[in-house]
Parts: C-alpha cells; sequence; structure tokens
C-alpha cells in the first residue's frame, strides 16, 4: 500500500534507499524494523500532535526523504535529530500549502461537528476488539476502565500488584493494548461502513 | 534512620518532578506552552524513547479524564479547542468512552452474577429450585424434611409422655422385629428420675410379638410395696434377664452390692458386689430364671474402704410373668 503511494511521489522510495537507512537503525536487520516502526510512530505522533490532519502521509514523506539524503550520501550522525527537523519542514511547508487553500482554525471547526460513527456500531466493534485480546489483556483492560474514584485507583493497584508491575507500567501496558484496540476497533468501524 | 529519610526526600522529589513533568506533557498535548516549549518538547521525545512512551500514556489518560468528565472546567476548554480538533481524536474519545461503558457494564454482570449466586446459596428454597438434582430430587428432599420434623415431634411427645415413667427397655444387642418396648417396659429417655412413679400396666396390640430381651427396671424414688406405686417388671418368654437401675443419693462409698430376694422369702435370689455408681446408679442385671412372677425386696449396700457396710436404699420391685 505504501509503496504504491510512495510511487506516486516525484521521488520513489527505492529499496536501496531503504536499506541504507535501516543500516543507520540497526546493523540486525530485524531490530532495524522494529527501530523504524518506532521512529515512524514517534513521526505519526508529532504530526498528530501539531494538529495535522494527515499525519501518515507526512510521517511516510519525512522517512523518504530522509532515506533519500541517506542514499545520496549525506552523513547523518545524529538520526533522530535530524529526522525531527526534516518532519519540522514538512509540517511547514505543509501548514503553509494548508493556508492557502483554508483558514486551518475554521477547518478543524468544522471537523469538530462532523459526524461520529454511531456509538451502538463502536461498541458493538470494541466488544469483538477485547475478544481478539488474550484473557488477561482483556481482564487488564475491563478492571483499569471500571469503577471510579477510590475504587479505581485500588483496583489499578491491585491489577499492578497482580502482574508484579509498577502502575506506571501497568499505565505503559494499558496504553499498548489501548493502540491495539483502537487499530483494531478502526478496521471493524471502515468494515462495517464498507457493507453498508 | 536517616539513610530512609534520605530515600523518602528523594522519593517525594522524585514524585514532584514526575508529577511536574506530567504536567508539563498535558501542557504540551493541549498547547498551553509556547511554540518554543513545544519545540523542545518534540526534540527531547524523538530522542528519549522513555519520554516519548510517557507522553503516549499522558495522552491517554488525558483522553479518559475527559471521558469521563474528571477534567477541570480550564482543561475541559482547552481539551475542547486545542487538542479535540481532528476526527481522529474524537474517535479516540469516543473509544474511551465506550471502553469505559463496556469494563462497567461487564463488572456489574459479573457482580450481579456473583450476588446471585450468594442469594441462592442463602436460600434453602432457592437451593432447592436449583437444577442440580432435578425437580424429583428437590421434593424427596422436601419429603425426607418433613418426616424429620415429624418424626421429632412424635419423639418429643413420646418423651414427655415417658418422663412420669420409671420403667424402661434396653433394645437387645441383635436388632429383632419381635424386640421392641411394650407399655410395661417402656423406655425411659431420662434414667435419672427423681420421683419413682409406676405407670399402669398397658399392653398395645402387639406387645405380645414385640418382646425385649432385657427388661429393664429403673427405681428411682421410694420403692413401697404398694400394688398401685410398686415398680413392675414384665417378663416375657425370651427375656433372658431383668435389669435393675437403682437410684441412689449416697454415692460416697468406694463399692456397693445388691441382694434381691422374695419378699415372702428369706433366700437370696440374687447378689452381685463390687459394683459401681455411675451417675448416681447401681445397676445389676438378674437372669429371668432367678427370678418368678410376684414381689421381690431389694436391698443396696454401701462399702466403705475400711470395708464397712452399710445400707444406702432398700425397696421393693414386682415381676409379671406374661406369655
Amino acid at each position: 500500500m505504501r509503496e504504491t503511494q510512495r510511487a506516486e511521489k516525484k521521488w520513489a522510495l527505492s529499496q536501496e534507499a531503504f536499506d541504507s537507512l535501516l543500516i543507520l537503525l540497526d546493523s540486525d536487520r530485524e531490530l532495524a524494523g522494529i527501530k523504524y516502526e518506532k521512529l515512524r510512530l514517534k513521526l505519526l505522533k508529532y504530526f498528530e500532535w501539531m494538529n495535522s490532519e494527515t499525519p501518515e502521509s507526512l510521517a511516510d514523506e519525512t522517512l523518504d526523504r530522509v532515506a533519500r539524503k541517506l542514499y545520496e550520501g549525506s552523513d547523518i550522525y545524529n538520526l533522530e535529530s535530524y529526522v525531527y527537523s526534516v518532519a519540522k519542514n514538512i509540517l511547514f511547508e505543509f501548514k503553509r500549502k494548508e493556508n492557502k487553500e483554508v483558514i486551518a482554525h475554521g477547518e478543524y471547526n468544522t471537523n469538530l461537528h462532523s459526524t461520529p460513527e454511531p456509538e451502538s456500531e463502536r461498541l458493538v466493534c470494541l466488544k469483538k476488539c477485547l475478544n481478539v485480546l488474550s484473557n488477561e489483556d482483556k481482564e487488564i483492560i475491563i478492571c483499569y476502565y471500571e469503577e471510579e474514584k477510590h475504587e479505581k485507583i485500588e483496583s489499578r493497584k491491585q491489577i499492578a500488584s497482580n502482574l508484579g508491575v509498577t502502575l506506571t507500567a501497568l499505565r505503559v501496558r494499558v496504553c499498548r493494548l489501548r493502540a491495539q484496540i483502537e487499530v483494531c476497533l478502526n478496521q471493524c468501524l471502515r468494515k462495517s461502513v464498507n457493507e453498508k | 534512620m536517616a539513610g530512609f529519610v534520605t530515600i523518602q526526600r528523594e522519593g517525594i522529589f522524585r514524585l514532584n518532578e514526575l508529577l511536574e513533568k506530567e504536567e508539563q506533557l498535558i501542557s504540551y498535548l493541549l498547547r498551553d506552552m509556547s511554540e518554543a516549549e513545544r519545540k523542545e518538547i518534540a526534540q527531547q521525545f524523538f530522542a528519549d524513547d522513555e519520554l516519548f512512551e510517557q507522553l503516549l500514556v499522558v495522552e491517554n489518560d488525558l483522553i479518559d479524564r475527559y471521558a469521563r468528565g474528571k477534567l477541570s472546567a480550564e482543561k475541559e476548554r482547552l481539551f475542547e479547542q486545542s487538542y479535540l480538533t481532528t476526527q481522529p481524536r474524537r474517535n479516540r474519545v469516543a473509544t474511551a468512552k465506550a471502553l469505559i461503558q463496556t469494563a462497567t457494564e461487564s463488572r456489574v454482570a459479573k457482580k450481579n452474577s456473583q450476588e446471585t449466586k450468594k442469594t441462592e446459596k442463602l436460600s434453602l428454597l432457592a437451593w432447592l429450585r436449583q437444577p442440580v438434582g432435578g425437580i424429583a430430587w428437590a421434593r424427596g428432599v422436601v419429603a425426607a424434611l418433613i418426616l424429620f420434623a415429624v418424626l421429632i415431634v412424635v419423639i418429643l411427645l413420646w418423651m414427655n409422655r415417658n418422663q412420669k415413667s420409671n420403667e424402661i427397655v434396653e433394645t437387645p444387642p441383635k436388632p429383632s422385629p419381635s424386640i421392641s418396648p411394650t407399655p410395661d417396659n417402656q423406655p425411659s429417655p431420662s434414667p435419672l428420675n427423681e420421683e419413682n412413679k409406676n405407670t399402669p400396666e398397658k399392653k398395645t396390640p402387639d406387645a405380645e410379638t414385640q418382646k425385649p430381651l432385657i427388661a429393664t427396671l429403673l427405681i428411682s424414688g421410694n420403692a413401697g410395696r404398694d400394688g398401685g406405686t410398686t415398680p413392675t417388671a414384665t417378663i416375657y418368654e425370651n427375656t433372658s434377664a431383668v435389669r435393675l437401675q437403682i437410684k441412689i443419693k449416697d454415692t460416697a462409698y468406694s463399692s456397693y452390692s445388691v441382694t434381691v430376694r422374695r419378699a415372702s422369702g428369706t433366700r437370696d435370689v440374687w447378689t452381685q458386689e463390687n459394683l459401681e455408681a455411675t451417675k448416681g446408679l447401681v445397676a445389676t442385671t438378674i437372669p429371668s430364671q432367678n427370678l418368678s412372677q410376684g414381689d421381690f425386696l431389694f436391698v443396696v449396700e454401701g462399702k466403705s474402704d475400711d470395708g464397712t457396710k452399710e445400707i444406702v436404699k432398700e425397696g421393693y420391685f414386682k415381676i409379671k410373668i406374661s406369655k
């Protein structure tokens, strides 16, 4: 999918350029893949937190440009810092282009009133996605999100204690599970929209 | 101690630092800081995986707190103005709300299920209604309980009626359909009766077929020779012995002896020595062949440690022979 999108751009990401980025990330190809995904997630969140409407395409554009620079022989000593500066430039370009078309603030306000998916569909999909999780993960999510106030804190302490982890570690685990659920949920909702 | 205080201080300092950092990250997410500060944080999380993960967690919590309505008015306003600006983010809030709803419903259902189980355990009728053993089983249990209750009532009534009787019948060691209490030899649940009242002789329809092997006669009061009050034991064909249980007041003797002779004669028909008083009773078992119909005199003697003997109790009992 991404390869197709890239082919449409002015400069297409070649396998060699992509490999040079992976090598810079790690000499072990498997670890390099993991680091690549982590870097992509950082970019995605960066653009999202900068209120970009298309964080995925901007993240991919950033990685493509970095790979191209590497392939062209540029020396990059601090990859993260370099990636961040490229991302900043891309965001700047994007904002400038966007401002020409529509005032960003107005667009956001319009989006605020767009129609969300029906809650019933979300609940149905959520239940399906929870059932995909392991029993332990499902129990963690249920316990984490149930109850209120004091009970909630106690409940979370209890889960953390049962798992033998700190509350912070539990929050991280829940955060990852949430991300997993959201991916599943979005797929499920898209599927239900397509079926209609 | 000083080390502990230092560690505690360091802990508090670290906690404060974390909370401060968390507030800073919330400000980053809500765009509640200068662009320069935001750039600095962005640069930091690109280089620091831990900080990036922390940002993800803080964002998650922020969404949850908003979904639960737990943000301060100011933060809620910022959240709606600065954060809730894209559809994916609004979807995330909707997902958080759905998660809270689902989790709470799931927990409530689980709790209700547990409560129901508890209530069912406490309720006998509900327990009987459980399909585990089937309806027939439940009805059987109810019937058994009713029967048991009826049996208890019958026993209590019977015990009450026999409190006045001093005659009891011991059931034989081997159960036999021909051995059971008769009106003459009715079992008494309380052999410690103070009053020696003799019940008039009565016969049940099956008295002839249900004969005791050992007739027991409890003599608890003054056993006079009056026909109406003399304790009486009935000997049937297969009664092998009569057990005399004589209630005594003085139980301080080291041993006791019981001597029985016919009221009209001088020869002893039965003597037993070295008996012990148990629960205020001295008991001896007289073979049936030593007894015949008529009145008998009994004498209980107490023997002290120095060998001296004293009469502790004496009285009469009656033997009836029945075929």
